[in-house]
C-alpha cells in the first residue's frame, strides 16, 4: 500500500510540526549555516547568535540535544533535509565527513616497523644480485662462475 | 589537629612522667637549688585520683595521731588538706627553712622562718576527742576510717558522709565544726542571702494574665488597623518611574517584535511539499517493524504543539 502526500502528512510527529509552524521548511524559508546576528531575517536557530547592540552572544534556541532530537525523528521520516543547517554530522555524514587524528591515519609505529619493507626490498634486491656484487669484490670469481655455467645440468 | 589540641600535645608536662623519668625529673628540678633552699616537691596525684576531704575523710580542725617522725606519738590538728599531694598541713609540725630575701613577706625579720610541713596521710591517724562524766579528756584513734550514709550538715550547709572507726561502726567520728567567720562591716546576713525574692516564671504562667493585656496596651491603636487608608497606600507605594525616549523606542520594538512572532499555521502548499516528501521515504521502506516504529513516533503527543494549534484556531 502506497501513502499520498495527504495520507502521508497525517503521520507528522507533533514535534517536527510544531517545529515546522516556528520555523518553515528549507526551501520555503532560508536560514544561515551558522552563527549569525539576531536581527537577521534568516537566523539559524540551532547557531548561538549576537546581539549587535550590546555585544552579547545569545544561546542557540534549540540546544544540541534537542536539534539531534529534531534531526533523528525528521531523518526517520526523510525530512532532514528540510531542516535549518545543523551544527553537527549524523550518522553516515558524521563517519565520513570526520576529521580523523593524525595519529589514527598514519600510525607512526616502532622504528624498524617503519623502516622493514625498505630493508626487506634492499635484501630481495642484493640477493637477486649477488654475483655482480661479488665479481666487484673479486674479479676472480669469473672462473667460478663460469665453473658452475659448465656443471650445470640440463634435461638433455 | 586544632592549635590548642597541638599545643598540649607538644607541651612537657613533667606530671605525665612515670618510673625512672619522674624521678630524673624530680631531681633535675631540685638540683640547682641549694640543700637548704630545697622544695617541698611531692609527686602530685593524677586529677582523677584526686579526692576532697570529704571524700577522703579528713578536713580542717580534725585531730590527728601522729604515728612518724619527730612528733610521734602526738595529737595534732590539721590545718589544711591538700588534694593535689594527698597531704595534710597539721599544728605544731614545723621544719627550720632558709628564705633569700628576695622572697620575705611584710614582717619577715629573719632568713631563718618555721615552715608547716605537709604530712603524708600514711603518717597520720585521725583521732576523735572523747570527754568522760569527771571531765578527763581521751582520744581514740582510728586506724582506718569508713565513710557510710549521708546527712545534711547545717554548720556546713551541705550534705555529708558520717564517719566511723572500721571494724567499730558504732563509734562515730563526727566531722568538726568548720571555722567560723566573723561578719565585717560590709557582709550580708545570712537571711538576706537567704532570703527568696524572684521565681522562675514559665510560658505556662505568664506574668501578666491574659484579660489584663487590653488594659495596658491600646486595642483600638492605628497601628493594629489592618486596612490603610488611599493617602496611607500612597505614601507606602512609589510613584512610577518616567521612562526615557530610548526606553520608550525598546519597548515599542519589542512589542513590535511580540507580534512579528505570531505563529501561522503551516500553507496548504508546504503541507504537501512535506507529505510528499515524507510519501516517498515511507514508501520505500519495506521492515514492517521499521513502519511501526514510525506509526509509534507519529502518535506521541506534544503538550506545546496542541497549545499552539489551540492558539492558532482561535
Amino acid at each position: 500500500m502506497s501513502l499520498t502526500p495527504q495520507q502521508a502528512f497525517k503521520k507528522l510527529p507533533a514535534k517536527l510540526h510544531n517545529f515546522f509552524l516556528r520555523y518553515p521548511p528549507r526551501p520555503y524559508a532560508q536560514y544561515a549555516a551558522g552563527k549569525s546576528t539576531i536581527d537577521d531575517p534568516q537566523r539559524n536557530p540551532f547557531f548561538p547568535n549576537k546581539n549587535t547592540t550590546n555585544g552579547r552572544w545569545y544561546d542557540a534556541t534549540y540546544s544540541r540535544r534537542r536539534s539531534a532530537d529534531l534531526f533523528k525523528t525528521a531523518y526517520k521520516f526523510g525530512l532532514q533535509d528540510l531542516l535549518p543547517p545543523m551544527p553537527r554530522k549524523f550518522y553516515q555524514d558524521k563517519f565520513d565527513n570526520k576529521n580523523w587524528m593524525r595519529g589514527v591515519l598514519h600510525q607512526k609505529k616502532q622504528k624498524w616497523e617503519r623502516e622493514l619493507p625498505a630493508k626487506l626490498e634492499a635484501r630481495k634486491e642484493a640477493i637477486e644480485n649477488m654475483d655482480a656484487i661479488i665479481l666487484e669484490k673479486r674479479p676472480r670469481y669469473k672462473r667460478q662462475l663460469e665453473k658452475q655455467q659448465q656443471k650445470k645440468k640440463t634435461w638433455f | 589537629m586544632s592549635w590548642t589540641v597541638a599545643r598540649h600535645r607538644f607541651k612537657r608536662d613533667p606530671e605525665k612522667y612515670t618510673g625512672v623519668l619522674k624521678e630524673y625529673w624530680k631531681k633535675k628540678v631540685q638540683g640547682t637549688s641549694m640543700p637548704t633552699f630545697e622544695n617541698f616537691t611531692p609527686y602530685k596525684l593524677p586529677k582523677h585520683e584526686r579526692k576532697t576531704d570529704f571524700q577522703v575523710g579528713i578536713t580542717q580542725g580534725d585531730l590527728v595521731y601522729v604515728t612518724e617522725g619527730e612528733k610521734k606519738g602526738s595529737i595534732a590538728k590539721v590545718y589544711m588538706y591538700n588534694p593535689e599531694y594527698n597531704h595534710v598541713m597539721i599544728s605544731d609540725h614545723t621544719e627550720q627553712r632558709i628564705l633569700p630575701k628576695s622572697r620575705w613577706t611584710e614582717g619577715t625579720t629573719s632568713h631563718v622562718i618555721d615552715m608547716p610541713k605537709f604530712m603524708p596521710l600514711t603518717s597520720i591517724k585521725l583521732a576523735g576527742k572523747d570527754k568522760d562524766e569527771n571531765g578527763k579528756v581521751s582520744y581514740v584513734v582510728a586506724d582506718e576510717v569508713i565513710l557510710k550514709d549521708q546527712y545534711y550538715d547545717d554548720r556546713y550547709k551541705r550534705w555529708l558522709p558520717r564517719r566511723f572507726v572500721k571494724h567499730h561502726e558504732s563509734v562515730e567520728i563526727p566531722w568538726p565544726a568548720p571555722e567560723e567567720v566573723e561578719d565585717g562591716e560590709l557582709s550580708t546576713k545570712e537571711s538576706a542571702a537567704l532570703e527568696k525574692t524572684w521565681e522562675f516564671q514559665t510560658i505556662g504562667q505568664p506574668p501578666v494574665p491574659e484579660d489584663a493585656l487590653p488594659e495596658l496596651r491600646n486595642p483600638y491603636s492605628q497601628y493594629k488597623k489592618r486596612t490603610l487608608t488611599a493617602l496611607q497606600a500612597y505614601k507606602l507605594n512609589y510613584p512610577d518611574m518616567p521612562l526615557t525616549k530610548e526606553q520608550k523606542i525598546y519597548l515599542a520594538k519589542k512589542q513590535e517584535q511580540a507580534s512579528a512572532k505570531k505563529l501561522t499555521p503551516l500553507s496548504d502548499e508546504i503541507k504537501e511539499f512535506i507529505g510528499s516528501k515524507m510519501a516517498d521515504h515511507i514508501n520505500k521502506i519495506e521492515s514492517e517493524a521499521m513502519l511501526a516504529h514510525l506509526e509509534g513516533l507519529s502518535k506521541v503527543p506534544n503538550p506545546d504543539f496542541e497549545k499552539n494549534m489551540a492558539e492558532l484556531q482561535q
